[in-house]
């Protein structure tokens, strides 16, 4: 074997294999692979089963290589890949695993607004924690998620979920969240001012309490700038 | 102690609340090249007590295509953020025209591969400021173009780059008795007094296609017997020399590879003095 056949060929999963023994690191690749996702995905595998997910992960592995040695950064689209409900529980820990390896930052104090005037209020905009992250899922994603990670399985049932994923400190939260929350976080996150926020938030939610939403997530530390 | 033993994210909390005594921990890089998080937590507070070795597994060395600059860039950023006291990389590539391989992957030893490393190690190690300790491979097969032993070519690459080395006991078990060799004559022939570190971890051992005995470079179990005999004689030629436990898969309890720590660490108290 010559080394333009062992690239060729490890390039190329159709090509005849160029030794009796060339299929060692073909397997290695897949299982390197397979393995590195099972680390960004281990609820998602505990769920599928190991073998399901070994196929299914070989497969998109395959056709989708990582484009840097920093596996840290391989396998989000991996969670489109999946079925639903599935789907959600791989995007969970995609938002899980971005807030796992994020940059550190520090919280606004839960004081911090409590000098400003009214009209200043109106007009701020906030910059999130780097660690944020935000979804909605139509099933109890979070449920499943946290019971299979604790080892006590729990059914998808088709009750929407809204989950913020955020590492204010040592380790990552994941809370469940009423959908005015929910909206009101995503307003904010997208840069909308406060009071463009809490307009929006008002409409379709009566009875929206802005302070006590904002002294919620001062008090969660996600808020790292105005 | 000179015995070391991969940093696994499993044992974090076991190792700040025991200290073990251990000459080191060994972090492959790449694990730590997140932005922040716990992986940076831990080894900071666990840098406070130990000394750390820097093993990266994506340089992609031994390959055709140019060094990746922006991989230089993060694996110089973690030398200086952790200071380790030694950093090693593979004779081996792994980034291919269609992407990152995540494997170490072979390449012949000819005049052409020896300019390539040479000229790869070179610049890894003006970005780095530092010397680099290069890791000889696991081997399944040997390329037919080959003009060099491995040996030789790893003296060669020595001699041009002024590199250090890090010698895989397994590795040097396991390709001699995949390619039919004797694993005493490959160290009888490697540049030892280069040699800065040592890994020792277990292989699989599986049948190829032929029905032959294959042993795979698997680090999933502990070292095997044969590959401690063949660190003794290495250990009474060189003298004691900072020792990895590499244990990358089936992660036993942390007390596990403490004991084959202490178990290099008691072979190490044999052979005091450096022999050469």
């Amino acid at each position: 074997m010559r080394e333009e056949q062992f690239h060729a060929a490890i390039g190329n999963r159709n090509l005849a294999p160029p030794h009796l023994r060339f299929g060692v690191y073909r397997n290695n690749v897949a299982v390197a692979l397979i393995n590195a996702l099972g680390v960004r995905f281990p609820v998602t595998m505990k769920l599928m089963g190991t073998q399901a997910f070994a196929e299914k992960a070989g497969s998109y592995a395959l056709a989708n290589l990582p484009a840097s040695p920093v596996l840290i950064d391989y396998g989000s689209a991996f969670a489109d890949k999946l079925d639903a409900p599935l789907s959600d529980v791989a995007r969970l820990e995609n938002l899980w695993w971005g807030a796992y390896h994020a940059a550190e930052a520090e919280g606004l104090a839960a004081d911090a607004l409590s000098r400003k005037s009214p009209e200043e209020m109106a007009e701020m905009r906030f910059t999130l924690h780097p660690s944020f992250g935000l979804m909605s899922s139509p099933v109890n994603a979070g449920t499943v998620w946290q019971s299979a990670r604790d080892g006590k399985p729990a059914a998808f049932e088709w009750t929407s979920q809204h989950l913020l994923v955020a590492r204010p400190d040592a380790e990552v939260e994941v809370k469940l969240l009423p959908l005015a929350s929910h909206d009101f976080i995503a307003a904010l996150a997208v840069g909308k001012t406060l009071a463009e926020a809490y307009e929006q938030s008002a409409a379709t939610h009566p009875g929206f309490d802005l302070a006590g939403e904002l002294a919620a997530l001062l008090n969660h530390r996600i808020f790292i700038g105005v | 102690m000179l015995a070391g033993l991969g940093l696994k994210a499993e044992h974090y909390k076991d190792i700040l609340a025991t200290k073990p005594e251990l000459g080191f921990f060994e972090i492959h890089a790449e694990n730590y090249m997140g932005n922040g998080g716990p992986p940076h937590r831990y080894l900071s507070a666990i840098r406070e007590h130990y000394e750390i070795s820097l093993h990266g597994v994506g340089l992609s060395i031994g390959g055709p295509l140019a060094l990746d600059r922006e991989h230089l860039a993060r694996l110089k950023a973690l030398s200086q953020r952790y200071r380790p006291f030694l950093f090693s990389e593979h004779l081996a590539w792994s980034t291919h025209d269609t992407g990152y391989m995540s494997d170490l992957l072979p390449l012949p030893y000819t005049t052409a591969t020896l300019q390539r490393v040479t000229d790869h190690i070179n610049e890894a190690q003006d970005v780095m400021t530092r010397p680099l300790l290069l890791e000889n491979p696991s081997s399944y097969m040997v390329f037919e173009e080959s003009t060099f032993s491995e040996t030789e070519f790893i003296g060669e690459v020595v001699k041009h780059t002024g590199c250090g080395l890090l010698l895989d006991m397994n590795n040097v078990f396991i390709s001699a008795k995949n390619l039919g060799t004797d694993a005493l004559n490959y160290v009888d022939a490697y540049p030892l007094r280069h040699v800065q570190e040592i890994h020792l971890a277990g292989h699989d051992v599986v049948r190829d296609p032929a029905g032959e005995i294959l042993l795979i470079d698997a680090h999933g179990s502990d070292v095997a017997d044969d590959v401690w005999a063949l660190y003794s004689e290495v250990i009474a030629r060189t003298g004691p020399l900072p020792t990895l436990i590499e244990r990358d898969n089936n992660v036993p309890p942390f007390d596990a590879l403490l004991a084959e720590a202490q178990r290099a660490d008691g072979i190490m108290g044999q052979f005091r003095q450096r022999a050469a």
